[in-house]
């Protein structure tokens, strides 16, 4: 669906469009329901144009809550894989330093044989 | 990412393997396995997060995500305690290992100068080390190949302790992303269900117009349509009182209950009334308002009206008043412009229902600890007394829109006010002695002691409702609050502060800005949650403050309301990082301001040509613009921010400040 937004004037095939994907069964009274399926199925277009407004108006402020979420948790997200690849690379620093450790006290032990000798 | 990190166990691993064949070292490297799993489940987890959040966050479903991160959540807790309970076994194990290598070391000494073994291992307490580490020893060629298998020994201990570091880093991050996408679903769930309960509404509305005002072609239609508004705006504002609903029975069924009852009764006589060339429906109340708004203000009153018992309904003098004061608080000019009427009068219904609750609250506690008794003499100033600190008590008390919520609320404060102290306290104030605690503080002795005992008692009340149980225990007090109350204490002018008519009304307005209407931002329910569950914390405070200065600065933008949610998001995700107990508040002040929230960095020589340096700034704003550059690392960029309507770009080094003229803004 084209993206709709509060001045979207009606149509029949954009009020269809709502009544699919706008999650009306969920707040609409089951009278309301039953109403517009008798106006759809009789092509009474009055009744259908009082109750868009309403649908539409939910629907264009419920997806912006939906962008709203989704813009949050992505920042939320994108904090969280920072933490993980911080604390990836602190570990790695660390083992490559004790590693680098040990390898240097080998060597000066190898040395100190080779004096010896 | 972390899980590419293995061990790096190198050629000495067959020396290894004789000390790790030990249970001790078992349980290290079952800890080590376990945290290796922990991180790659925490990556997968995260990589699914962002899968479902973005599939459930486009179809809507925010529900089903919200369940969905309150599972995880739910399993990653145990998980969670496991691996810290690893953690403290891996770094015991750790420290045991470096205390056996030091005995194992002195060990080789003894061997060197010949020693018996069997005496080195009495000496030494080597009974207890692991058979095949002393198998080693005995089979040592040199010290050095020794000291070699010590080292790698520790060195391993070590590695395993750094990955479950490593490993709790990132669990503790997974358990906050879920905590935070928990909140931000619950505060999305909310606002959905508020859209919802409101279209419900709307096409209730519409129901109830085609019923009452159906079509006529015969009739004036210009007519219809002008009682089809009025009846829309009254019906509407009579149905402003109802209850948020989430579930769609429940929802209708609570329209209908407020339909029914008076405002059905009158809707047909009030439009009627409203619409006809004679009306004078309201008109003495508030002559200079126009039929809409009568409409407006004839739902409320409608709707707040009772039963008079003969088939009527009356609206209560009280009622009256309260809804013309509120109205005549609207500045002149604004009083016939619907949305501004709707805001100053839209919480009136609950805030009126919510003082009834709360006066029925202070006669029955004060009727459960001072009886009727014809014999105390002083009954009746007892009670005075006694009714003016529970109302400064009570003035903390927020207010709540369902009777469960009201009823939980003043008993959270009342259930503080036992008999036993409460008689004693009323007691003393009444003889003029005062009680230990608090009371006995310097600071807060002025406020006790320049009023009446009923001035005295609403203050004390006010400020026993800022005390809370800290975690030993103690009752303490918010002093965030209780310096709030000094500071305006103080504003008091000092003949005054014996009125305690004065003090409430001074302190009641007052208290708004601590009591941000939930009503109006359900946020703050969940905000409550986060920061503090007992009470009124810094943290929340800090938050209100934030909060109030974002409405302030984003109400008036276009997409005020979308910079107003990304303010609160980050408010929330940076304040709860943070331990209520023990704020952080360098930091906190250090979050961006509302008015800055918003900057960028843009390049230095995309400055427009007639930024000019402001030398007259205020200190506060340039200490800002400093610190917001010192923060994002600008360098040769500029970063832009508005204020007051101003676009300010500031860079560094060094510290500039340059205006651009209102005309300019971005």
């Amino acid at each position: 669906m084209e993206n709709l937004n509060l001045n979207s004037p009606f149509t029949l095939e954009r009020f269809q469009w709502l009544m699919e994907n706008a999650a009306v069964a969920s707040y609409l009274a089951d009278e309301s329901l039953a109403e517009i399926q008798t106006a759809l199925s009789k092509g009474d277009e009055s009744v259908l144009k009082q109750i868009y407004p309403i649908i539409l108006e939910q629907f264009v402020s419920e997806r912006q809550i939906n962008i709203n979420f989704v813009l949050q948790e992505e920042a939320l997200m994108s904090d969280v894989i920072e933490k993980v690849e911080k604390a990836g690379f602190e570990v790695k620093t660390k083992i490559k330093e004790r590693t680098a450790k040990i390898e240097e006290k080998e060597k000066l032990e190898a040395e100190n044989i080779l004096k010896k000798l | 990412m972390l899980k590419n990190c293995h061990f790096h166990r190198g050629e000495s691993i067959k020396a290894h393997r004789l000390i790790f064949d030990s249970p001790e070292t078992a349980k290290v490297v079952e800890n080590v396995r376990a945290a290796e799993k922990l991180e790659t489940v925490a990556a997968i987890s995260i990589d699914d997060n962002k899968y479902l959040f973005k599939e459930s966050g486009e179809k809507g479903e925010i529900k089903k995500y919200m369940d969905s991160a309150n599972k995880k959540l739910d399993q990653a807790i145990p998980a969670h305690l496991q691996l810290a309970k690893a953690q403290t076994e891996a770094n015991k194990y750790t420290s045991e290992a470096n205390a056996l290598v030091i005995r194992i070391g002195l060990a080789v000494d003894a061997l060197k100068e010949g020693e018996k073994w069997q005496d080195i291992v009495t000496k030494e307490n080597l009974t207890n080390a692991p058979a095949s580490l002393v198998q080693a020893i005995k089979k040592a060629k040199s010290a050095e190949g020794l000291k070699q298998v010590c080292d790698n020994f520790i060195s391993d201990g070590q590695k395993a302790t750094d990955n479950l570091e490593a490993a709790q880093e990132i669990d503790n991050s997974k358990k906050t992303s879920l905590e935070n996408i928990k909140r931000t679903a619950e505060i999305a769930l909310e606002q959905k269900q508020k859209l919802r309960f409101e279209a419900a509404k709307k096409d209730f509305i519409r129901k109830k117009i085609n019923q009452f005002f159906p079509d006529d072609p015969k009739s004036d239609q210009q007519k219809l349509q002008e009682k089809r508004m009025l009846a829309t705006t009254f019906i509407g504002s009579a149905l402003d009182g109802a209850e948020l609903k989430a579930d769609k029975k429940e929802i209708q069924n609570e329209l209908e209950s407020k339909f029914k009852g008076p405002v059905e009764h009158y809707l047909v006589e009030i439009v009627k009334e409203l619409t006809s060339s004679k009306e004078q429906l309201f008109v003495a109340d508030f002559p200079d308002a126009t039929p809409e708004i009568r409409a407006y203000l004839g739902g409320i009153l409608i709707s707040m009206s009772i039963p008079d018992g003969q088939g009527e309904y009356i609206v209560g003098e009280n009622t009256l008043n309260f809804v013309k004061v509120a109205y005549l608080s609207i500045p002149e000019n604004k009083r016939n412009y619907l949305p501004a009427v709707q805001e100053a009068l839209s919480g009136i219904r609950h805030s009126q229902k919510f003082e009834l609750k709360k006066e029925e609250a202070i006669t029955s506690k004060i009727m459960e600890i001072f009886p009727d008794n014809s014999s105390d003499h002083y009954l009746g100033v007892k009670r005075e007394i006694a009714r003016q600190y529970l109302e400064g008590m009570l003035s903390s008390a927020e207010i709540q829109t369902t009777e469960k919520w009201t009823k939980s609320e003043l008993d959270y404060y009342l259930n503080t006010v036992t008999k036993e102290w409460f008689s004693e306290y009323v007691e003393a104030e009444m003889n003029g002695k005062k009680t230990t605690g608090w009371r006995e503080r310097p600071d807060l002795k002025a406020i006790l002691s320049s009023g009446s005992p009923a001035a005295n008692a609403y203050m004390e009340g006010l400020i026993d409702s800022f005390s809370y149980t800290n975690d030993q225990g103690e009752t303490v007090l918010g002093e965030t609050q209780v310096n709030w109350i000094i500071e305006n204490f103080n504003k008091v002018p000092v003949n005054a502060r014996n009125d305690v008519n004065i003090l409430k009304t001074y302190f009641y307005n007052q208290s708004a800005i601590f009591h941000m209407d939930e009503k109006e931002h359900p946020e703050m329910k969940v905000a409550r949650t986060i920061f503090d569950q007992d009470g009124y914390s810094p943290a929340l405070a800090f938050y209100d403050a934030r909060m109030i200065k974002a409405s302030e600065t984003f109400s008036e933008k276009a997409g005020g309301d979308d910079a107003l949610n990304r303010y609160r998001t980050m408010l929330l995700s940076e304040i709860s990082k943070q331990d209520p107990a023990n704020l952080d508040l360098d930091k906190l002040n250090d979050l961006p301001m509302p008015w800055a929230f918003e900057a960028k960095a843009i390049q230095v020589n995309q400055l427009p040509p007639d930024a000019i340096a402001a030398s007259e700034l205020p200190k506060e704003l340039k200490e800002y613009a400093k610190r917001l550059t010192d923060r994002t690392g600008a360098g040769d960029m500029s970063i832009q921010f508005q204020y007051n309507g101003h676009v300010y770009y500031a860079k560094k080094p060094p510290m500039k400040v340059f205006v651009v003229p209102e005309s300019k803004d971005a």
